[in-house]
């Protein structure tokens, strides 16, 4: 009787290899004064504040993000402490002009249990997401999608375009938990748009 | 002091137009994209393309552009800036053939013996990795090899003039040096620069060993990203999350046990 729970939970469970955040690079000044040459307004990560709390507040959730990059395989860096979030620093923050920004975190740990993004998968389109900025103004998206992706064709385009509509993409793994590849199949996916 | 380059029949762009087909169908908008870098020092200058004044009053030590021209063949001509329009005989003046959507530099600049020219160089702006940054040095300065140095180690070593070399780089600052080669004593430098995630950056050295003349003119293409290959978000220790079976399966078990080993007893007992 107790082995057989135990697997069915373990089904549900959602897991991946390490993935070491990257370090922050601190803006510098160039002395060189280099010129910008393309004029292309893909929005600038450097003109809005980086996010530092975001809150689901259907499922309860508030937790930090941390601003990550990528990682040794160039995979986004998701953070270590699965209580996190992490936003791809190289993309649009949340509250650009255009261009999905990108905030992720674990769904689960064995070692360290449920993640911040454990019932991502709940969500319900029309539901809130907050954002509240490193400069302490509250942000306020609504889900427009969820999604459950197979990681084998995640159109990791869409996911990071920086460009276009701007909206907040929400990321964590789901479906199966494939034992050989040490991962979970799929990407938990959710698209939410600013709310007016 | 007149020169006449034909850049056409430079091996670069040779090598463009063998890259780019040249046969491909040329609609009425097809262009090539042109930045242009003056490195000689102490003469401002005015650029003629095709007869028609593209720069005005050109300082040594700046670059321009990104600028589209038609693409096909050019006559370019660059003039003491303080000479009348376009009268005269142009300091330098080349013929430059543009293969559609080539993205290509002209840096004016002396050579290793100090005398002016112009080179072309084919911008590399393919995409660079997710978290990475592209950084091209240029050896357009009258002096010997050079080294350039990071964080004060050298990463492209033995470069010469007219050359460059490439190199792909975690984003963020680095602070750069130029040092001559086999030294690492820098000539120029060392100053902190900003590489972007998504962007080249290029950096022609210019200017005179000898007249104390060094220095560096950069600029920056951007939106050369590419998307990270995926989000590892599941559990970091490599197996997901085991929460313990439910108190009623505790409750059961333990109940479980206690019968058996009252059974067992009851057993042990009777056989006595």
């Amino acid at each position: 009787m107790l082995p057989t729970v135990l697997a069915g939970l373990v089904l549900v469970g959602c897991g991946a290899t390490p993935a070491p955040a990257a370090p922050v690079v601190p803006a510098a000044l160039a002395t060189t004064a280099p010129a910008t040459a393309t004029a292309v307004a893909a929005s600038d990560p450097g003109n809005v504040a980086p996010p530092a709390r975001i809150r689901l507040p259907s499922l309860g959730v508030d937790t930090a993000v941390v601003a990550v990059g990528v990682d040794a395989r160039g995979e986004m860096a998701v953070p270590e402490d699965v209580r996190e979030a992490g936003w791809y620093r190289f993309g649009p923050a949340p509250g650009s002009a255009a261009g999905s920004s990108v905030v992720s975190g674990h769904v689960d740990d064995k070692v360290q249990g449920r993640g911040a993004f454990y019932r991502l998968v709940d969500l319900a389109v029309g539901d809130p997401v907050v954002v509240t900025t490193a400069a302490g103004a509250d942000l306020a998206f609504r889900v427009s999608a969820v999604r459950r992706i197979p990681k084998s064709t995640l159109p990791v385009d869409e996911l990071f375009a920086r460009d276009g509509p701007p909206h907040l993409t929400l990321v964590t793994c789901g479906g199966a938990f494939d034992r050989a590849l040490g991962s979970y199949r799929d990407n938990v996916v959710v698209t939410a748009v600013p709310v007016p | 002091m007149r020169r006449r380059f034909l850049l056409a029949g430079a091996g670069l762009v040779a090598g463009l137009l063998a890259a780019l087909s040249p046969m491909s169908v040329a609609s009425a908008a097809s262009t090539a994209t042109v930045y242009v870098v003056h490195g000689i020092p102490k003469t401002p200058v005015d650029v003629y393309v095709d007869g028609q004044r593209a720069i005005d009053d050109f300082q040594p030590g700046t670059s321009q552009g990104p600028v589209e021209l038609p693409a096909g063949p050019h006559k370019v001509a660059i003039f003491a800036a303080d000479a009348a329009d376009g009268s005269g005989s142009p300091v330098l003046s080349a013929d430059a053939d543009l293969p559609e959507g080539a993205n290509v530099t002209l840096v004016a600049h002396l050579d290793a013996d100090g005398k002016p020219t112009v080179t072309p160089f084919k911008n590399d702006v393919a995409k660079v990795a997710a978290g990475q940054a592209r950084l091209v040095v240029r050896h357009t300065a009258a002096a010997p090899a050079v080294d350039v140095l990071a964080g004060g180690k050298p990463v492209i070593q033995g470069l010469t003039n007219p050359n460059e070399k490439e190199l792909t780089v975690p984003a963020g600052s680095v602070s750069a040096a130029v040092a001559a080669a086999g030294s690492t004593d820098p000539v120029i430098g060392p100053a902190n620069v900003d590489l972007k995630e998504g962007t080249a950056t290029f950096v022609q050295a210019i200017g005179s060993l000898q007249d104390k003349s060094l220095g560096l003119v950069s600029f920056t293409i951007s939106n050369l990203h590419s998307s990270p290959s995926g989000v590892p978000s599941g559990a970091p220790s490599g197996a997901p999350y085991e929460p313990g079976p439910p108190a009623w399966v505790l409750v059961l078990g333990v109940a479980g046990l206690a019968g058996v080993l009252f059974v067992a007893r009851q057993r042990v007992r009777s056989e006595r």
